[in-house]
C-alpha cells in the first residue's frame, strides 16, 4: 500500500498539486493508494481517499505502508523515518499558496536530501518515475539519526530531574 | 516516575513531542492536552494515560478564533493542573503551549521544557518567542537557533 499524506492539521492549507498527481499515479500504476487529502477540494478518482484520519488510524497507515509519499512536514517525515518506511517528500511552496508563512518545508527538504530511503521531489511531474524506483527497491529504508538519540537522552534527563524535585 | 503534562496541537507537533520522548513516555506518567480538533477526539496514545481535548472555537483559522480559544484554555489548564498536579510540562508547540506555560509560570512553577519544532531552522516560531519567557528550558533542534533564545536554550540534537 502507498500512503499519501498532506498532513493532519485541520487548519492546514490545501496541497492539491500532490493529491491530483498521486491520484493520477495510482491510476497509472494500478496500485493500492490511500490519500489523506486534507482540505483539498479535489476528489481522487483512482486512489482511496479520506479528508482526515484520526491520529491513531494515520499511525496505522504509516505502519502498513510499503511506501509513504507526503508533504515535507515534520510529522510525516518523522513517522515514516521512525518506522523505517521508504519515503518521498514533496515540499509545499509558499509562493503557490501551499504554505502560509515561509518556505520551511523547502528547508527541511534540503536537510533530508540524500539520506538513504528518502527522496525529495519538487516537481510533481517526477513523482511517477520516483515512485516506481522506490517500489523497485524496498530494501532501501530510512534510519533514525544519531541526533535523535541525543535529543531523547536530553529529554529523558529533563524528566528525571523534574521527578526528583 | 514523574507526572508529565504534554501540551500539543494535533498533527506534526504531537508527532514531534511524542517522538522526542520516545520510550520515556512509557517510563513516566504522561497525559496529553491537545488542541481538540475532530481527528484527535477519543484518541488513545501508546504510553499516554489520559488525553484532554482543549477547547477550539469556530474558525480557528482566523486570529480571533485562536485568541478566544487560547483565552478559554487558561482556566481549563488551571483546572487540569489542579486535578493532575504534574511534575513537569513538555511541549513542541503549537500556540496551545502559550496558555499552558503561562498558567504554569504564574501558579505552579514546575519545570517546563519547550522543544522548538524541527521545521524551524533559522528563526524561532511565533510560539517559541512567547513561550521562551515562560519556559525553564528550551531545546532547539538546529544549532543556528541558539543565538535567538539566549542562556535557557541548548541544542541536544534533533528528531530527524
Amino acid at each position: 500500500m502507498i500512503f499519501v499524506t498532506v498532513g493532519s492539521a485541520e487548519e492546514g492549507l490545501e496541497f492539491e498539486r500532490l493529491v491530483r498527481e498521486m491520484d493520477r499515479v495510482a491510476g497509472a500504476l494500478g496500485a493500492d493508494v490511500l490519500i489523506q487529502r486534507g482540505t483539498s477540494a479535489y476528489e481522487p478518482a483512482h486512489a482511496r481517499h479520506v479528508r482526515f484520519l484520526p491520529f491513531e488510524e494515520a499511525m496505522d497507515c504509516f505502519r502498513r505502508a510499503d511506501l509513504v509519499v507526503g508533504h515535507c512536514g515534520a510529522g510525516t517525515a518523522l513517522n515514516a523515518i521512525l518506522l523505517g518506511k521508504p519515503l518521498i517528500l514533496v515540499p509545499r511552496r509558499a509562493d503557490a499558496g501551499e504554505l502560509d508563512t515561509e518556505d520551511h518545508q523547502m528547508e527541511l527538504a534540503a536537510c533530508l536530501k540524500g539520506r538513504p530511503g528518502i527522496r525529495i521531489v519538487e516537481d510533481v511531474g517526477d513523482l511517477e518515475r520516483v515512485v516506481r524506483e522506490m517500489l523497485a527497491r524496498p530494501e532501501e529504508r530510512p534510519e533514525p539519526s544519531e541526533r535523535l538519540v541525543r535529543l531523547r537522552a536530553a529529554v529523558g534527563d529533563f524528566l528525571l530531574r523534574a521527578e526528583k524535585k | 516516575m514523574a507526572k508529565v503534562c504534554l501540551v500539543s496541537s494535533a498533527g506534526g507537533h504531537l508527532a514531534e513531542v511524542l517522538g522526542a520522548l520516545g520510550e520515556a513516555a512509557g517510563e513516566h506518567d504522561c497525559f496529553v492536552c491537545v488542541t481538540g480538533f475532530e481527528n484527535v477526539r477519543r484518541m488513545r496514545l501508546t504510553g499516554v494515560r489520559r488525553v484532554y481535548c482543549m477547547p477550539v472555537f469556530w474558525r480557528y483559522q482566523e486570529p480571533f478564533g485562536v485568541l478566544v480559544s487560547l483565552l478559554v484554555s487558561l482556566p481549563v489548564f488551571v483546572w487540569i493542573f489542579l486535578k493532575e498536579r504534574p511534575d513537569a510540562l513538555v511541549s513542541a508547540g503549537a500556540e496551545i503551549a502559550i496558555p499552558a506555560f503561562l498558567v504554569n509560570r504564574l501558579l505552579f512553577r514546575k519545570p517546563a521544557l519547550y522543544i522548538e519544532s524541527i521545521t524551524r531552522l533559522h528563526a524561532p516560531s511565533a510560539t517559541g518567542r512567547w513561550v521562551a519567557r515562560l519556559a525553564t528550558r528550551i531545546f532547539v533542534q538546529w544549532p543556528r537557533l541558539l543565538e535567538f533564545y539566549g542562556p535557557k536554550a541548548e541544542y541536544p540534537g534533533g528528531l530527524l
